[in-house]
């Protein structure tokens, strides 16, 4: 399984937010978006982030994506701290950056499957040809054997979101940073892919982030679920989960802990 | 390409065909019965066989019209992806660049293509220029706004990837592009074609525009209308041919309204 193991070892946390705070300005105020967030991932760990909608989970992963800033506060991913609060007008931190795959699947129909797969690799420099063979021996793992040559157009919504997951995998960071990646899927094939992420992500040792809206997927499949307060978004309380649930994981049986989990966290959200 | 396939296309041409067969026989029947004088209406069939007996003369002529045509096209294309891709990567281009662009489509070839062959002469260079001139706009307004509609969460993905300005360019920007530039494209070699015409109405030495003018002056409305029927061909081959270069460049942007899901 070399291959499918995160390529960067760095040492320390994958994942460290310390007291990161945000606001956006419009013409009129300030508006605070984030205030004073400190999340700590460790390796391996399957943390999920939950919160009303709009309340700012999407502003938090830019900004561990590299895409936005923060006003204050330290992220350090891998043990390297993002530069967040320079002012120069490009930051970007090529890489100590997390792979990030959002909402939507964002393949392009321009490219095969396979080549979708591998835009992230060619991104950062690697020849074509390299980063294909890399990128083939993942297909079976991720059920897309087969389609190498297929466009995206032509596959069903689980596979698509597949090729989404292949394409930040293979960036070879240690975190994934997945933001609603089931949003849009259809309710049974959203729970055969939350089962099949969690096989992958239990069989490859990765450390993910997953926001999500839904609270069951984030009592399914995580080690802790962060519920985050409406705009401008604080952390409200943290719900460890056990694991194994049960003999091994079964995710389609709602254990008596996950129950008691859903209705802490729906009375976290719901109490404003 | 099998036979149904085939069968299909057919079907798909024949309310077009019907249309202008019965058109020309309506037209046809027109002239027969009225016994209108060819000099100011000639029948079809009259304007096909005159066109035959000089075609030599007219495919000298529209060979003529293609080359400049085709050399206007072509500089238009390099000169529409230099601008547009400036255009995309400094901002404060784009609006120095816009008035230019809208103005360049305000001009008034009818007053602007003489004066063109009192500048540079009676050669290919006024033409080209012509044909430059009506094209131009179309096709990099389309290239501009064709790289406009790239999404932001694919910029965003490509960014959180780490790739430099250049690198989501030509990544995304270009193949995002290709649908819209496609379309103006098609507008701007049909542009092309009456382009070169019109300024080779007002001189040249060769040329289907030339042509007709020349036989306007001889009251062989015949053979005008055949030089127009032959630009219309020439038009509608062209506009054919980008389909054709679509389907090699970016055939991810044709739609074959086949599902080949399976």
């Amino acid at each position: 399984m070399s291959a499918n193991t995160p390529l960067r070892s760095a040492p320390g946390l994958p994942l460290k937010i310390s007291n990161v705070s945000k606001s956006f300005a419009t013409n009129r105020d300030v508006r605070p978006v984030l205030t004073d967030i400190s999340i700590t991932v460790n390796r391996g760990e399957f943390v999920s982030l939950i919160g009303p909608s709009g309340c700012g989970k999407s502003t938090l992963f830019n900004i561990l994506a590299g895409l936005d800033r923060a006003d204050s506060g330290e992220v350090v991913i891998d043990g390297v701290t993002l530069p967040l609060t320079g002012s120069a007008k490009r930051f970007r931190h090529r890489a100590a950056h997390c792979a990030y795959m959002p909402q939507d699947d964002v393949l392009f129909p321009w490219r095969t499957v396979l080549d979708n797969a591998i835009l992230g690799l060619q991104i950062a420099g690697t020849g074509r040809a390299e980063a294909r063979a890399r990128a083939r021996d993942l297909f079976p793992a991720f059920g897309l054997t087969g389609f190498e040559d297929a466009h995206p157009e032509h596959l069903s919504g689980g596979m698509r979101q597949r090729v989404a997951l292949l394409r930040t995998v293979l960036q070879g960071t240690n975190t994934l940073l997945l933001d609603e990646p089931f949003g849009a899927l259809d309710s049974l094939t959203r729970t055969d892919m939350q089962d099949w992420l969690h096989g992958m992500w239990r069989d490859m040792g990765w450390t993910i982030l997953l926001i999500t809206h839904d609270i069951r997927e984030a009592v399914r499949l995580s080690d802790r679920v962060i519920a985050l307060t409406p705009r401008p978004a604080s952390v409200r309380g943290i719900i460890e989960l056990s694991r194994p649930r049960g003999d091994g994981f079964e995710p389609s049986i709602t254990s008596q802990e996950m129950m008691r989990a859903e209705t802490t966290l729906t009375t976290l959200l719901h109490n404003t | 390409m099998d036979i149904s396939r085939a069968v299909r296309t057919v079907r798909r041409l024949l309310p077009a065909i019907l249309l202008g067969v019965l058109l020309l026989v309506g037209w046809e029947l027109y002239v027969r019965i009225s016994g209108v004088r060819p000099q100011i209406l000639p029948a079809p069939s009259r304007v096909f066989a005159q066109g035959i007996a000089h075609s030599s003369d007219l495919w000298r002529h529209a060979s003529a019209t293609l080359q400049v045509t085709l050399i206007g096209c072509s500089l238009t294309l390099i000169v529409s992806w230099l601008i547009a891709t400036a255009v995309d990567f400094i901002p404060w281009f784009r609006l120095s660049v816009t008035p230019f662009l809208v103005a360049s489509q305000t001009i008034p070839i009818v007053a602007i293509a003489p004066l063109m062959i009192i500048w540079f002469g009676f050669g290919t260079l006024p033409k080209v220029l012509v044909i430059i001139l009506v094209t131009f706009f179309p096709i990099t307004l389309g290239l501009i706004e064709g790289f406009l509609t790239t999404s932001p969460t694919a910029t965003a993905l490509l960014t959180s990837m780490g790739a430099s300005r250049w690198q989501i360019f030509y990544r995304l920007r270009v193949p995002q592009a290709m649908p819209r530039f496609f379309t103006s494209l098609r507008i701007g070699v049909t542009y092309a074609v009456v382009g070169a015409i019109f300024a080779e109405y007002v001189g040249a030495r060769a040329g289907l525009g030339l042509y007709m003018s020349a036989q306007k002056n001889s009251f062989r409305t015949d053979l005008v209308l055949a030089a127009v029927a032959l630009t219309a061909l020439m038009s509608v081959a062209l506009f054919l041919f980008t389909y054709l270069v679509q389907r090699i460049v970016a055939p991810w942007t044709v739609v074959t309204g086949k599902d080949t899901r399976g």
